[in-house]
């Protein structure tokens, strides 16, 4: 992709948007390349190659915005897309406070893309599947069966400018590898799943991807059912990135202002124990959803959202924080040209409480570790309320001692902030986009027999 | 309509097999759509747009490549159909291309009234009729979102097998979720109209439904005490949907599992794995229900598979693929996301046919238990067979008699234990719909089942703390 070009597209779209009837504009423009290759018994199952390549256009007239997209880059596609954009203006209501966003200075000094990977050939693809492959199958016999070992990656860019005079965008890459696999044992059978990813194929680590999920099939063999009591669980730090990323959403400052947020008129108080903070983070080097500037083109930075157990801020756009009368937090999310954009996380962390995963494993004479679970997305995020299925293991002064499945863990988002005992200090990023550290809490509700 | 015409097709295809190999497709798909959302009272967001691309397959010796992009320029296709061959080994054979048969699937769900001659005005109000249904259904009702979705997907298929089939599809959705809210009790109620349908859709079943449907359920929610943790009998009814068949076996039994040997139901074709009384079919046939295609998304046409019959597996759920690797015929559930994704086998309309049992007696049967009337989200562990699916209204069941509502409930088990323990199946039969997700790709489904009770099942829920 030459520099020019996506300059060129932008000032083609400005040139559409300045000559139709509305108030300003907006345009973000896509450009990016995804390649995979799949291996199963050391054999390619897979390759593929994918583009996407569009614009996602705002338009803004008295409050009311349209949006549209369209993948064809010319000035004729641009003007359709920008009429089916104005053409939806009459019929949304006005909100006084959706306007054009400004333009504000940002530092592009973070280390986002790795050069290289677009040079990377198919062979050094297949060869990454390959590895994490063979060191799952090397780390035990009872790993027999593979569904899919797999390498892929993305690179490219996006651009936002606006008729308020914005004009940014940024280069990125992620490599990815990945392996889901079944460990069997006496008729029975567990799967097995790891991630892992980097900037580039060469900071990926196949060992550890591919020995992690044998040793997580591995970890569930034989395991049983539990008795249903009110205990002290451990959370893994997979499991803590998928419950705060679900929990996310209570963090929006438009679910606040629809009132969907159970933290809704908290700003100031205690929604959690004192030991409690948890950051959002968008500068992170080595996560990833890290970029200099959001999806409307607002620098990212660092958000302190609950801080030492008192709630302290919310994640804003460009239309919240005018509306709530505050700063952005450069929290506008876009999921490709074809969406709109709309508040996310950038990386969530919670800081530790300042001891070891160790020292947390050994303050529990018995409970459940929980080393997965099921059915994340259906927890409600407006009430908090959430149940769960899990697998894990029993217990026993700091030792995991008999592995458990069949499980639920039931409860309130809210109890859980506030029986949060320790967090430990191995932070860690998910290829899913969160992150977290292995959590300790106390009077949670396991179901069993 | 015609997304290509047959002469370049067939050079996209020539290009794409000059090496050999013994598959080479072209599938393309542009789908108009308007997505509206009334949130807060406000009407929020539309959307609407046609998403259109192309993709290119190439099978050699078992293995794929693929490509994927918007761009449908003759010349850009053929360069990106030459580099995908250059994947093979320099020197083979041209593989084979059949004599194109040109087809249009005709619509298995007949549309009355396309989407797209409907202006916007008359789906902006189907938004706001559903939300004054349901804040006039209670006061307590403070808060109620909605989305208005249509879809009409036009899709080619043209292969080296001569398959050049064109089917177009007609998606519906309205979907609203209402907030009940007294003091500090927060609860939500959902409720959802989805077919392949036109606008008719909303002539027989006006939007109130779904307003009033939502709040009845937000407000079942608010009176209802947390589930309780434990072992329980639980009676599913028909009018839950079919989340349960969608977990407890239908995943197991897509055919990239069973290839592979992965999921719990592989290499048991002839044997028990559920109770006598239980048969499955997943029906891509029935006229209007979401999961409903004229032919897959690789040309197989749409037809009924017998899956479980009376308690013994029968039959897999399969694609091309998986049924070439399995010496089977496909099934015609090869389904893909868009002409992003590789097909893999999906689920369609996917059911557990009517028994005998009356409804009423099935729930009088049981002295202390659990009675589901609407299942929410699921997900299952292939391998294992575990699955969990989220309960959204439910009720105690003491001497035979519905009781007390509960909430935040979990059904927690493994798939063949719990189909096996079924002991007694309903002569009703009631339909839910979803967007399913399997390998980051969405595609809808409906599923169904009669009124069911399992004898035994974890039902995840509270703990009360002891003092």
């Amino acid at each position: 992709m030459t520099s020019g070009e996506h300059d060129k597209i932008l000032d083609l779209a400005l040139a559409a948007l300045a000559k139709a009837p509305v108030d300003g504009g907006e345009i973000y423009y896509q450009n990016t390349h995804e390649t995979s290759a799949s291996v199963v018994d050391q054999r390619i199952e897979s390759v593929e190659a994918k583009q996407e390549r569009g614009l996602g256009l705002r338009v803004f007239r008295s409050g009311r915005v349209g949006f549209s997209f369209t993948p064809d880059a010319t000035a004729q596609g641009i003007s359709k897309a920008v009429e089916r954009a104005v053409a939806i203006l009459p019929h949304v209501d006005p909100e006084p406070d959706l306007q054009v966003p400004a333009p504000e200075e940002t530092a592009f000094n973070l280390k986002n893309a790795d050069p290289q990977l677009a040079a990377v050939s198919v062979d050094q693809k297949v060869d990454m599947a390959r590895r994490i492959e063979s060191c799952a199958l090397r780390f035990s016999s009872r790993v027999k069966r593979v569904r899919d070992s797999r390498y892929s990656d993305v690179w490219g860019g996006c651009w936002v400018a606006n008729t308020a005079g914005l004009r940014v965008g940024y280069t990125m890459s992620r490599a990815f590898g990945s392996i889901e696999l079944v460990a069997i044992e006496k008729e029975e059978n567990q799967t097995g799943y790891s991630a892992g990813f980097a900037l580039g194929i060469d900071d990926l680590e196949p060992d550890a991807i591919g020995i992690e999920a044998a040793s997580r099939a591995i970890n569930k063999l034989g395991a049983e059912s539990v008795t249903t009591r009110r205990t002290e669980v451990v959370l893994d730090p997979e499991v803590v990135a998928g419950v705060f990323g679900t929990l996310a959403s209570a963090f929006y400052a438009d679910n606040v202002i629809k009132s969907k947020s159970l933290f809704k008129g908290l700003l100031g108080q205690s929604v959690a124990r004192a030991n409690l903070t948890l950051i959002d983070d968008g500068r992170l080097p080595g996560a990833l959803n890290t970029g200099p500037v959001d999806g409307e083109g607002t620098p990212t930075r660092r958000t302190t959202l609950i801080d030492q157990g008192f709630l302290s801020s919310y994640l804003h756009d460009d239309y919240t924080a005018r509306k709530m009368k505050t700063h952005r937090t450069g929290s506008s999310q876009r999921g490709g040209y074809l969406a709109s954009p709309h508040i996310g996380t950038n990386t969530l962390l919670l800081r530790s409480t300042g001891i070891n995963r160790k020292t947390l494993l050994g303050m529990v004479a018995k409970g459940i570790y929980v080393s997965e679970v099921m059915g994340l997305h259906t927890i409600d995020p407006i009430s908090g309320d959430f149940s769960l299925g899990a697998v894990g293991w029993e217990m026993e002064n700091g030792a995991m001692v008999r592995p458990v499945q069949k499980m639920g863990i039931s409860g309130n988002i809210r109890d859980l902030l506030n029986s949060l005992a320790a967090v430990a200090d191995d932070l860690r990023f998910f290829a899913s986009g969160n992150s977290g550290s292995t959590v300790l809490l106390e009077g949670i509700s396991i179901s069993g027999s | 309509m015609n997304l290509m015409d047959e002469s370049s097709a067939r050079r996209i295809l020539e290009a794409l097999l000059a090496r050999g190999g013994e598959f080479g497709e072209i599938y393309l798909q542009a789908n108009q759509y308007t997505r509206i959302v009334l949130d807060d009272g406000k009407l929020e967001e539309i959307l609407s747009g046609e998403d259109s691309g192309v993709s290119l397959r190439l099978v050699s010796n078992d293995r794929t490549f693929f490509y994927s992009g918007n761009s449908l320029d003759l010349e850009t296709l053929v360069v990106e159909a030459t580099r995908l061959a250059g994947a093979l080994e320099e020197g083979g054979k041209p593989g084979p291309i059949a004599m194109l048969r040109p087809s249009e699937i005709p619509p298995v769900s007949p549309i009355r009234i396309a989407p797209g001659t409907i202006d916007l005005g008359r789906k902006v109000e189907l938004l706001r009729r559903a939300e004054k249904a349901a804040r006039d259904a209670h006061p307590s009702v403070v808060q109620f979102s909605a989305s208005y979705g249509d879809s009409t997907l036009s899709i080619g298929i043209i292969n080296s097998d001569g398959v050049c089939a064109h089917e177009t599809r007609v998606y519906s959705t309205l979907f609203g979720s209402a907030i009940a809210r007294e003091g500090e009790q927060i609860r939500t109620g959902y409720h959802s109209l989805a077919e392949t349908k036109g606008f008719e859709l909303f002539e027989e079943h006006p939007p109130e439904e779904v307003g009033v449907e939502a709040a009845r359920i937000a407000m079942v929610q608010l009176a209802a005490k947390p589930a309780p943790a434990g072992t329980f009998t639980v009676v599913l009814s028909s009018k839950a949907g079919g989340t349960m068949v969608h977990e407890a076996c239908g995943h197991g039994l897509e055919g990239d599992f069973a290839e592979k040997a992965l999921s719990i139901y592989a290499g048991k074709l002839g044997q028990q794995v559920a109770s006598e009384l239980i048969t499955v079919v997943d029906d891509g046939t029935l006229p209007g229900k979401r999961g409903s295609t004229g032919m897959d998304d690789e040309g197989i046409p749409s037809s009924c598979v017998l899956l479980i019959d009376k308690g013994v597996l029968k039959s897999y759920l399969h694609s091309r693929r998986t049924a070439r690797k399995l010496g089977h015929s496909p099934t015609g559930n090869g389904r893909r996301e868009s002409y992003r994704h590789l097909p893999i086998p999906r689920m369609r309309n996917t059911m557990i046919l009517s028994g005998t049992s009356s409804p009423e007696e099935i729930l009088a049967s049981v002295k202390d238990g659990v009675f589901v009337c609407q299942m929410g989200g699921g997900e299952v562990d292939i391998a294992s067979g575990n699955f969990i699916f989220n309960v959204g209204e439910a009720y105690r069941i003491r001497d035979g008699k519905i009781a007390e509502p509960i909430r935040d409930a979990t059904l927690i088990g493994n798939g063949p234990e719990v189909l096996s323990s079924i002991d007694a199946v309903g002569s009703d039969l009631g339909f839910g719909v979803g967007t399913c997700g399997k390998d980051g790709q969405r595609v809808p489904v409906a599923d169904a089942q009669p009124t069911l009770r399992i004898p035994s099942i974890v039902v995840g829920g509270i703990v009360a703390p002891t003092e």
